[in-house]
């Protein structure tokens, strides 16, 4: 009889071992999975709110701008964004853009004063680039004209409430400073600490205004999903070319992760969510052997048996891989499986962290969305079942009373 | 004969008192004579400022209304800062911006920021044409600037809420204007240079109508003050320079 | 329940791989869960002594003028009576620094640079008599040196000489105002550059002498900072009143290291919340790895269950027996897992992982560079010492429970 055969045969034989060894993979496995999606979901959400907050996919600002930003120089502007919109869309019409202000400034009432970064954007833009009707708390956004939504925590420190009056004092794109009062319409929580804590956002036309900036603006922001990161240094290239070729000057284009200080923080996250991957894989591993080990151990008087009845070492070891090694493919597939799918209805619906945390100290965003990814599947599953496979060794080997060499011979 | 001699000394006493008081003067004479010609019981005028340094070259006019050696508003005019206005009383300083409802009072190190991104601080403007009040002042000698004779007047601070603990200014000794004006940092380096550049006479009083400041510390960084029409003694009205009316 | 308590302790060693197996399992997932909180724990206070070391110790005087208005680096309102407040920091045994913080524009040419430059800078002027009772800087010398009390030298953090092109013996130009606001130019040469493991240091440190503060800034003898270190805990709370009831009158007021760094604060407690999340959800693994290998343990024993409840045994003293035996296999292997977990912690902390560079730019709030080290966290090993007896203890009741359910001889068929 093939060993295969009764290797089958004894996992049917014994459905609740077989189920229970089986479920420590499967679950091992779904964990795993989940949590995999969970770190990646974690890293998406940062490289996101990076893209989204600070950077784009690409961002586009005055050529000398990142070499004087020390000394704020407002009048660094992008000029005719119009037309890099223009062209843009024509090289790509999926590519949302943002078109941003962001400056320092300082916000009175009355005698006292806060430090805080305005931000002048273009809200029905940003219904699509951030999602912006998210993060309100509290009334609405502001439409046109001298309205403001500011960052609930800013608003909170300043003990100032929707429909309350602030005023900014900036210096201006004119190299001179101005001064204007707002209404606040809303309150927002944002996915970054940062912004609840200091932003507040103004109608782009509004700050254009306000800092003096005609038609220009800080920074263009392009968002789009590169396939990879040459896909996206191809596009650069392209937007670079075509610029150019439109008389637009004094332009730097950037992909977000050539820009310095957000990309270490990628790397960082990156560095340390793989720690924690390995310690995860770590653990599915122990607890796949664990049980594995602990169900051959119950059987060595099987194995006794067996060896009396005249079978050879080698197919006894033979026979207990093959065992595990079908329970792991299955239990994997179905493991793995298992966590896809809870991944995924998690990755549509989102996780709120918000109750656990129960105020909004959280520096990354309060919805966490799981992301599966088929590296992830693939590695999981193959992980799973050969350690399956392979944990069989040590106690059958033992068990049978030979060492490793000797079951390799006799091969 | 006795009468006419009497007479002539009378005489000589008179004119030696009269060309000390035109000629031989103290430092002290010189500063309040070209304070004197400088202040106004009230005066209007509009000009513009002018700076320069790596960025580019910035222009913003203004109109201006002062009265006597410590008031003054100041009303932007130029597009971009057009509405903003400046008010100086004995005591404060404030901004006001069209588009903002609260007037923001500058104080403390607020006060040193460059108005503008010129050469000129806010608190250089406060300096007024005050300046025995503020500063000793010594006879350095005389010098030529530009062909004009000078006299060489050191000027060192009395209190110590001045910026310039020293300044060295050279006032022309027809017509009693500064030439030029040193500014130096309490170690004693330059830090600016005022150069005037031209001038209006209007009976007894002279209005400085162009000037250039330059960073001594920071390469190709100027400012130009120019004045291109002026008023003497226009009538104010007494609010002017009250919070009350900077808000309309 | 003696008898139980003995035949269990039997059990657990008749079954000995069983046991071994099962106590494993649990010690792994406890070892980890350690590792983890280890590692979390380890950098937050990791980044706070570099901000304890570097920026702030572990609190501030200032004058009350002065903390308000501490954005602007005032001055004018910095603490003239000195020797009233370090007479009570002696009184009261609390080591303090003084330093002064200024603002200033800082000016380079060309040449040596590579191009002209100013940008806004703040400068800190230290006391070498007593800046190393709160502070580390003077082990941190990448180069060079630091100048001496009157010298008129400055020194500067390693990032910043990177970023504007400096090296030692370079000239600087501080252009700021006195202490009563008359301008002033100082004129440096670069003596040292620093290199800490506090990122914000060095990406803008600018240190000169009190010395030469005292005399180009007219400080009169006074100070702007005096920053106090407490002995054992950071947040002495006794001290602390204790202070801010001598400090009354004084003008000065003390503030925490909390008050001093809020984007640190908030970014640290994020942190921790979310990596408290991230336990939360380790632990639940950890905990369905352990039950798994308990229910296996348990119901491969079906049979010897029925055997028992045939012997005449009471179905509550088969529970407890079962309970107290999961119990043992509990306690074992949380010793274990503790045991793992110092075992993996001392090269965490010995040596770390290496992160090195990543912090070269961009500030988030965070002060830590290059290694990333594990910490002694007394509160994970215990949690984790007893989460591992509880569960195992309250995992076996479901089986137990299943196998009671069905009829003696069909358990003992099984």
């Amino acid at each position: 009889m093939k060993l295969s055969k009764i290797a089958l045969r004894n996992i049917n034989r014994n459905k609740r071992r077989s189920l229970l060894s089986g479920s420590a993979i499967a679950v091992a496995a779904a964990s795993i999975i989940f949590l995999f999606a969970l770190l990646d979901g974690m890293e998406t959400d940062l490289a996101d709110n990076i893209q989204t907050f600070y950077t784009g996919t690409i961002r586009i600002i005055h050529s000398d701008f990142e070499k004087n930003k020390k000394i704020n120089p407002m009048h660094l502007t992008v000029k005719d964004p119009d037309k890099i919109i223009e062209i843009t869309k024509r090289i790509n019409p999926d590519i949302q853009v943002s078109e941003r202000i962001s400056f320092p400034a300082r916000i009175y009432i009355g005698s006292r004063y806060f430090n805080a970064m305005g931000m002048g954007v273009r809200f029905p833009d940003e219904i699509g680039f951030q999602k912006i009707e998210d993060v309100i708390v509290e009334g609405r956004f502001p439409e046109t004209g001298r309205e403001v939504l500011l960052g609930a925590r800013l608003a909170d420190k300043m003990g100032v409430k929707t429909g309350d009056k602030i005023t900014a004092l900036s210096a201006t794109a004119g190299r001179g400073s101005n001064a204007m009062t707002f209404t606040v319409t809303g309150l927002a929580v944002f996915p970054l600490l940062e912004f609840t804590n200091s932003v507040f956002m103004i109608p782009l036309e509004t700050g254009q205004d306000f800092l003096k900036m005609k038609t220009d603006v800080k920074e263009l922001l392009l968002k789009y999903k590169a396939s990879s990161d040459q896909d996206a240094a191809a596009l650069i290239d392209r937007l670079r070319n075509e610029t150019e070729k439109n008389g637009i000057k004094n332009i730097d284009i950037s992909y977000w992760k050539d820009i310095n200080d957000t990309y270490s923080m990628i790397a960082m996250a990156e560095k340390m969510y793989m720690i924690m991957a390995f310690f995860f894989l770590l653990l599915g591993c122990s607890v796949i052997i664990n049980t594995t080990m602990m169900v051959i151990y119950e059987r060595t008087k099987e194995i006794g048996m067996m060896k009396a009845l005249g079978m050879k070492n080698s197919d006894v070891v033979k026979l207990f891989f093959l065992e595990s090694f079908y329970i792991g493919i299955a239990a994997s597939a179905a493991g793995v499986i298992f966590g896809v799918i809870i991944s995924q209805i998690l990755h549509h619906t989102g996780i709120n962290f918000q109750n656990m945390m129960e105020d909004m100290d959280f520096e990354m965003s309060t919805v966490l969305y799981p992301v599966v990814t088929l590296t992830s599947v693939v590695t999981i599953f193959l992980y799973s079942v050969i350690i399956a496979s392979i944990s069989t060794f040590i106690p059958t080997l033992r068990a049978t009373g030979i060492n490793t060499v000797d079951a390799l011979k006799h091969n | 004969m006795a009468d006419n001699s009497f007479l002539k000394s009378i005489i000589i006493i008179l004119l030696i008192s009269v060309s000390a008081s035109l000629y031989a003067e103290t430092a002290e004479d010189i500063i309040k004579i070209m304070d004197e010609k400088q202040t106004f019981e009230t005066l209007e005028s509009t000009g513009s400022i002018i700076s320069r340094d790596r960025f580019g070259t910035k222009q913003s006019d203004f109109t201006s209304i002062s009265r006597g050696k410590s008031e003054f508003l100041i009303e932007f005019t130029s597009l971009e800062e057009r509405g903003q206005k400046i008010l100086r009383t004995p005591d404060e300083l404030y901004l006001f911006y069209p588009d903002s409802e609260e007037i923001i009072r500058l104080q403390g190190a607020a006060l040193r920021q460059s108005m503008l991104g010129s050469d000129i601080s806010y608190e250089d403007m406060t300096e007024g044409t005050d300046t025995l009040s503020r500063y000793d002042v010594k006879l350095n000698g005389d010098e030529d600037v530009e062909g004009a004779g000078c006299y060489v007047i050191e000027m060192t601070a009395k209190k110590k809420n001045v910026p310039y603990p020293r300044q060295v200014v050279w006032v022309d000794k027809n017509i009693y204007i500064p030439r030029k004006t040193d500014y130096y940092s309490r170690s004693g380096k330059l830090l600016k240079t005022m150069e005037l550049k031209d001038y209006k006479k209007d009976g007894e009083k002279i209005i400085l109508t162009s000037m250039i400041i330059s960073d001594k510390l920071k390469k190709n960084s100027t400012t130009e003050l120019n004045i291109s029409s002026y008023r003497i003694n226009p009538p104010v009205h007494p609010a002017t320079f009250t919070l009350e009316e900077l808000t309309w | 329940m003696i008898f139980l308590i003995k035949l269990s302790l039997k059990n657990l060693a008749r079954y000995r791989k069983r046991t071994a197996i099962t106590s494993l399992s649990i010690a792994v997932g406890l070892a980890f869960y350690i590792f983890l909180d280890s590692m979390i724990i380890g950098s937050v206070y990791d980044s706070e002594k570099n901000l304890f070391m570097y920026e702030t110790g572990h609190g501030v005087i200032q004058t009350e003028e002065y903390w308000k208005e501490k954005d602007l680096l005032p001055l004018e309102y910095s603490i003239k009576n000195s020797s009233e407040i370090t007479a009570i920091l002696d009184k009261l045994g609390v080591p303090y620094a003084e330093r002064t913080n200024f603002s200033a524009d800082m000016i380079v040419y060309k040449d040596p640079y590579p191009e002209d430059g100013n940008l806004p800078v703040k400068v800190t002027a230290i006391d070498y008599k007593n800046d190393s009772n709160v502070f580390g800087i003077g082990e941190t010398l990448e180069k060079g040196r630091f100048p001496q009390n009157e010298e008129e030298g400055i020194v500067i953090g390693a990032w910043l000489a990177e970023d504007i092109g400096a090296d030692i013996g370079y000239p600087v130009t501080l252009v700021t105002r006195t202490k009563s606001g008359y301008y002033q130019v100082i004129d440096l040469e670069i003596t040292g550059i620093i290199n800490t493991t506090n990122p914000v240091v060095n990406r803008e440190a600018l240190l000169i002498p009190r010395g030469i503060a005292e005399i180009y800034l007219e400080m009169e003898g006074s100070i702007t900072d005096i920053n106090l270190k407490f002995n054992g805990s950071r947040n002495n709370s006794k001290i602390i009143s204790l202070l801010r009831k001598e400090l009354s009158g004084t003008g000065c007021s003390f503030h925490t290291w909390q008050e001093m760094v809020p984007d640190f604060v908030i970014a640290s407690e994020g942190d921790m919340k979310g990596s408290g999340v991230m336990l939360i959800i380790i632990f639940i693994i950890v905990a369905v790895g352990i039950s798994n290998t308990m229910l296996m343990a348990i119901f491969e024993r079906v049979h010897e269950i029925g055997m028992m409840r045939a012997l005449g045994m009471k179905d509550l003293s088969v529970k407890w027996l079962f309970r107290i035996e999961a119990a043992g296999i509990g306690l074992l292997g949380s010793s274990a897992g503790v045991l793992l977990g110092v075992f993996i912690n001392i090269p965490l902390i010995i040596y770390g992982i290496d992160y090195s560079k990543m912090m070269r730019e961009g500030n988030y709030g965070y002060r830590m560079i290059g290694i990333m080290r594990g910490m002694w966290h007394a509160e994970a090993f215990i949690t984790a010492f007893f989460a591992g007896i509880l569960l195992s203890f309250l995992v076996s009741f479901i089986p137990t429970r299943r196998a009671l359910k069905k009829d003696i001889p069909s358990c003992i068929r099984d």
